[in-house]
């Protein structure tokens, strides 16, 4: 329990550090629909935000949508990014079917195993 | 030599930690149903119910480190607490520790099948804070001759075993958001667990019999990916 708390506590620190970051563009005031960290998004994915990069991220979005504007671009960005994910893993590479197929199998010898035992 | 492989261990772990994270970390419940015999057939513990007996709080880690290969460590736990027959406090847990090698794939835009093996490493533990009439004779007396008046006392001390297992499970896995998923996954829990290897304060002691070999278990989670 108290390794969760502590784990708990470290987390968000280390979130905090993120959301509280100073500015990167400045101190003048940003336009949270079209940031830096929106930016690279845009560009690169989602997954190419770092873990301090992810509450600026939601952040901005957040704060962009307060503001009146449309978010239609950032749903754009997390609509991309599951296709890419979908796309990049749509089928099992290498040696991981091999590995699929040994799950299943193992799997399926226990549930017939039980089924028998269980007569 | 030690140097070499200082930098080879410091490369791997800064590798892991700053390279492009693809990080997941899930929080869930599992439901299993192992018969607990050494407890429920036991006066000196009270009643299990599904809460104690069948469910388990399930947490883990894990990374992607491949095309559809992740690597992870999962924790499930299930913990009973209370008063035994003679009133001392009792706390039990099970948990079951694994390293787990999954591979997946995403059949349809937000819907993912994941396969996994893991070798188990489970631990139980039973504390018990209990008094003892010798120990709080002798405290009495301590206390007494400071002027104290006499304050019940007690000792807590746990006893433990540890025993290896593997487990194996498949899974779907559906994405809400591109960071949240919410994922069902079944299998089972191959476990040696021997009974007449548990500790206490060095000491090898019985435990519980539990009979926990080959479980089925399932598992609902939550999903945090970055």
């Amino acid at each position: 329990m108290k390794y969760i708390i502590k784990i708990t506590i470290l987390g968000l620190i280390v979130l905090s550090t993120g959301i509280f970051a100073q500015n990167p563009e400045g101190k003048n005031k940003v336009n949270p629909c079209d940031s830096v960290v929106f930016q690279k998004a845009q560009k690169y994915g989602l997954r190419s935000l770092s873990i301090k990069e992810i509450p600026v991220y939601y952040w901005n979005r957040y704060r962009c949508k307060r503001s009146g504007h449309s978010t239609k671009h950032y749903a754009y960005i997390e609509n991309t990014q599951l296709e890419t994910d979908s796309k990049n893993a749509n089928n099992p590479k290498g040696w991981t079917s091999t590995f699929i197929y040994l799950v299943t199998i193992g799997i399926v010898t226990y549930s017939i195993q039980q089924s028998v035992t269980n007569l | 030599m030690r140097i070499i492989r200082f930098i080879i261990i410091f490369q791997f772990i800064a590798g892991i930690s700053l390279s492009q994270p693809n990080w997941m970390v899930d929080v869930g419940l599992g439901f299993y149903e192992p018969t607990l015999t050494g407890f429920e057939d036991n006066e000196q513990f009270p009643l299990l119910n599904i809460w104690t007996k069948n469910i388990l709080i399930d947490w883990g880690v894990s990374k992607r480190v491949f095309f559809n290969t992740r690597i992870g460590f999962t924790s499930k736990s299930s913990h009973d607490f209370g008063k035994i027959k003679n009133d001392a406090i009792f706390y039990r847990s099970l948990t079951y520790r694994a390293l787990v090698l999954e591979t997946f794939f995403i059949v349809k835009k937000r819907m993912e099948w994941n396969f996994a093996i893991a070798p188990i490493w489970s631990r139980g533990n039973i504390t018990l804070n209990a008094r003892s009439s010798e120990m709080q004779e002798d405290w009495d007396d301590l206390l007494d001759s400071f002027g104290n008046r006499k304050i019940t006392l007690a000792s807590m001390d746990v006893m433990k075993s540890d025993w290896f297992g593997f487990s194996s499970t498949i899974g779907f896995r559906y994405y809400l958001l591109s960071w949240l998923a919410a994922d069902v996954k079944m299998g089972y829990m191959y476990q040696f667990y021997d009974e007449k290897k548990w500790r206490l304060q060095g000491m090898q002691i019985y435990g519980p019999e539990m009979d926990i070999k080959e479980l089925p278990v399932f598992s609902t989670k939550l999903i945090f990916c970055w």
